[in-house]
């Protein structure tokens, strides 16, 4: 037990925490914000395996790090236009839609690996420089927490910010929200809800994209075809906890990385199967979305 | 003298997916200045053909002039570019936002690409006293009543710097009170050189404020009259193709032990309207009618006597039994029937379809089931669904399409038709026939009254007046949330003295005599 103590307050697990809620955060505020447009958006995970793919392709292939981090953006853009086509355009159900996303990405990944590689499993990458700065990260404890993170981490936080204030603030984030409410009233008054739902799955695909880049070229820098295992999942059941508020969704996230985290490090510490400690960010979530669900019964029920 | 008109629809088709042709070669012109009315049974198309105009719904045929000009209307945000405006027959708004948000919304200010929320709060308060609108616009819109919903509708309209304004169905949703404000803002407006087409039911509103009124039945229009030169009885013809013949159901209040009894109600809770020490019995066969302006309790009294609020003072036994903490459903299995306000959220799940909706409170029913209620008997559900669908007239080729598609009028008939049809020994009829049509409304009328003569229970609440008028034996009105005047509904009580009374300028001190009667009635 000492031990499991000592570990979780050593700084290189506070680190691998942080590390491991990047690609939660991001995958949350993807489900944020297609959510708060009406979509429930199951793709997600088939998002960040082609980020994290193409990011590992591109930039392995030119070396650049800026390129493969574009080619993981630009293909989560293209992934959320694309769905919003099919929803949209085909009427299909946004939940059909995103299974069979995810069912293309996970066959398209091993093909293209295959076909580069020769194998079914891994790809080399390239590393997301981290960031430091020099001095203050010397500075013991807030100096790697504040100074020395990987740009990713910063990246993301940037994002979370700009997430909310577009959402409270712009014109884009109150037509996503009137769309997600109802459909019928925004249309009334001329919005085009086509329109907003693409931009809200364009946004949500972008940082889909990015939660994929970051698994393989910063978490590790190579590229695995099951390395996002249903983290993309976790990001949208990690925003229904945060219900729909960005600042309670990035904490939920970091719940989950933490978990995830103290996952990883049990294994040597504690020498308890590593089979049982992997589905120990699982069972948090189900604890978390039961205890979830109690509350707001609850509260639901004090309302006369 | 013909000018062109502001406006002019030419033979106008329009046909839904599923093959309902809701528009027949319709035409419709508006003058500048002018207010026009539409009537027409429900389902004849009215709200598609404004659709149309306002560019919710695509044309199949026909063309649209505007200025003499051949205009192509695609979507409402081209309809408002051309001026126009529609306030819709069910709400559109975004219940979390609030009020200066719906109505800013879609139309925005920003300010270095952050949207301006002080000039939002400012338009809407401009507009408020400009026209005499008034709303709290930092109010949250889910929290308006519904009179100040349809309010902030207009005044989104208003925003939008319009010309021409279509308004469907707007005075459904007010109190006489409110309906008289409305056409005084009409007339305002008109005067200011807008053009107003107004949808509506009520031929007496056609009377009072309208120039002309285009009359259209099944799809197709079948004329435009001055108002002036038609008589009331003149319009419903045209629109049912025969008069409407009022028939009143013989009845009397039988005696015996009160279906419903409530004595001394009160809750306080807060934003919502109190009650206070209510007292009230309605016996079998009896009918009584509440009336007041909205806002004053009336909804917080059918939410105690329908389960849906649970914290009270004072006592409700239906046939004997306290209702008190017993869930909707549990009130409901007490025969208790309830026809909501709000037809979309309470009444109806609008996407469910017109069986399943029909069937909602009665699933559990033997008749309903098979295999000992493990299975549902859709064969059953069918034929009854066929039978209702009958004798209520309600219009719709096919019971599996959702309640949404169907018009207005005919999903407020589903509703009465499964709340009246279940003979319930109590019913809590809340605006039963609003937005319905006057043939269909008369059928209703005597539907309830039917309900009475066999020994049920009404509790009518309505801001009809002329409703409580033709159905109820005593009126009540309810003021602040206490009744304050009873009177029997014998021919002698007119519309301005229930007025003084609904406006808290007169009350009775008859609480006591009501308890004494009530005591009397208990000692029979
Ligand atoms: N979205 C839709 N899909 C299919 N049919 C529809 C749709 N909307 C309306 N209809 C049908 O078109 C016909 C005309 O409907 P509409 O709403 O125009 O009637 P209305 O004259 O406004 O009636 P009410 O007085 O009851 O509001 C009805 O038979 C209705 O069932
Ligand atoms: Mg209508």
């Amino acid at each position: 037990m000492r031990a499991l103590f000592e570990t979780i307050v050593q700084m290189e697990f506070i680190m691998t925490a942080i590390e491991l809620s990047v690609p939660l955060v991001l995958a949350a505020l993807a489900a944020l914000i297609t959510n708060k447009a009406g979509i429930l958006n199951i793709g997600i995970e088939g998002s960040m395996l082609m980020g994290a793919l193409m990011g590992a392709v591109v930039g392995y292939q030119t070396g650049s790090v800026m390129l493969g981090l574009l080619a993981a953006i630009a293909i989560g853009a293209f992934l959320g236009l694309l769905m919003s086509v099919f929803v949209n355009k085909f009427k299909i159900n946004h939940i059909l839609v995103g299974i069979a996303f995810n069912l293309l990405a996970a066959g398209l990944a091993i093909f293209i690996i295959y076909v580069r590689t020769g194998t079914k499993g891994d790809h080399p990458s390239v590393s997301i420089p981290t960031w430091t700065v020099p001095y203050l990260s010397d500075l013991p404890i807030v100096g790697p927490l504040l100074f020395g993170q990987n740009l990713m981490v910063y990246l993301t936080v940037v994002a979370a910010v700009v997430i909310a204030v577009v959402l409270s603030r712009t014109k884009l984030g109150m037509h996503i929200k009137a769309v997600g409410e109802n459909v019928e009233a925004a249309e009334s008054v001329g919005i085009n809800a086509f329109k907003i739902q693409s931009y809200a799955l364009l946004i949500g695909g972008v940082l889909a994209g990015l939660g994929g880049a970051f698994m393989s070229m910063a978490y590790m820098s190579t590229f695995n075809t099951g390395m996002i295992a249903g983290r993309g999942f976790i990001g949208i059941a990690a925003e229904s906890m945060g219900a729909g508020i960005v600042g309670n969704t990035v904490l939920a996230s970091a719940v989950f990385g933490f978990v995830n985290t103290f996952a990883v490090t049990a294994q040597v510490t504690l020498r308890i199967p590593f089979e049982l400690l992997n589905t120990l960010p699982y069972l948090v979530t189900i604890l978390a979305l039961v205890i979830y669900a109690m509350r707001k019964r609850r509260k639901q029920v004090k309302q006369p | 003298m013909e000018t062109t008109p502001l406006l002019d629809m030419q033979a106008i088709t329009k046909i839904y997916d599923n093959g309902v042709v809701a528009n027949d070669n319709a035409s419709f012109s508006l003058r500048k200045g002018e207010i026009h009315a539409i009537a027409g049974e429900n389902g004849a198309g009215k709200t598609t053909l404004m659709k149309v105009l306002y560019g919710l719904e695509k044309v199949d045929e026909g063309r649209v002039m505007l200025h003499g000009n051949e205009v192509n209307i695609t979507s409402p945000h081209k309809a408002i570019e051309h001026g126009i405006g529609m306030v819709h027959q069910h709400f559109m708004l975004v219940d979390s936002l609030s009020v200066a948000e719906n109505v800013m919304l879609g139309a925005e200010v920003t300010k270095r690409g952050f949207i301006d929320k002080s000039h939002g709060i400012q338009k809407t308060e401009a507009i408020a006293k400009t026209y005499g609108l008034y709303i709290n616009p930092l109010a949250k819109t889910q929290t308006l009543s519904v009179g100040l919903k349809q309010r902030l509708e207009i005044i989104k309209v208003l925003a939008r710097d319009v010309s021409i304004v279509i308004l469907d169905e707007p005075t459904a949703v007010l109190t006489p009170q409110e309906t008289v404000e409305l056409f005084n803002q009409l007339k305002r407006l008109r005067n200011e050189g807008h053009s107003i087409v107004i949808i509506t039911h009520k031929l007496k509103e056609i009377k009072t404020i309208c120039d002309r009124v285009t009359v259209m039945r099944h799809g197709k229009t079948i004329g435009t009259y001055d108002v002036a030169t038609i008589t009331e009885a003149e319009i419903s013809k045209r629109m049912i193709g025969a008069e409407v013949r009022v028939e009143r159901v013989e009845r009397s209040i039988q005696g015996g032990k009160p279906i419903l009894e409530i004595t001394n109600l009160t809750r306080h809770h807060p934003g919502e309207p109190s009650l206070h020490d209510v007292n009230l019995s309605i016996r079998p066969g009896e009918i009584i009618g509440v009336a007041g302006v909205e806002g004053n309790g009336q909804r917080t009294l059918i939410d105690i006597l329908t389960g849906y609020a649970s914290s009270y003072e004072g006592r409700v036994l239906i046939n004997g039994v306290d209702i008190r903490g017993r869930s909707i459903k549990a009130v409901r299995e007490l025969a208790v029937s309830h026809i909501p306000e709000d037809r979309m959220i309470k009444g109806s799940n609008p996407f469910g379809t017109i069986g399943e909706n029909l069937v909602s409170t009665t699933i559990n029913k033997p008749a309903f089931n098979r295999a000992k209620g493990w299975l549902i008997n859709g064969r059953k559900i069918r034929q009854y669904t066929q039978r209702l669908l009958k004798s209520y007239r309600i219009k719709a080729d096919n019971t599996d399409v959702p309640v949404r598609v169907l018009s207005g009028g005919n999903i407020q008939k589903v509703v009465c038709a499964r709340e009246l049809d279940s003979q319930p020994s109590l019913l809590i009829a809340d605006q039963p026939s609003r937005g319905i049509d006057v043939g269909s409304m008369e059928f209703i009328h005597r539907q309830i009254e039917t309900l009475a003569s066999n020994g049920s229970a009404v509790l009518l609440v309505s801001a009809d007046l002329r409703e409580i008028f033709r159905l109820a034996d005593t009126i009540y009105v309810i003021y602040n949330g206490a009744f304050v005047g009873a009177f029997n509904n014998d021919g002698s009580v007119r519309e301005d003295t229930l007025g003084e009374y609904m406006l808290g300028i007169k009350r009775q001190a008859f609480a006591k005599e009501v308890a004494r009667r009530d005591a009397g009635n208990a000692a029979l």
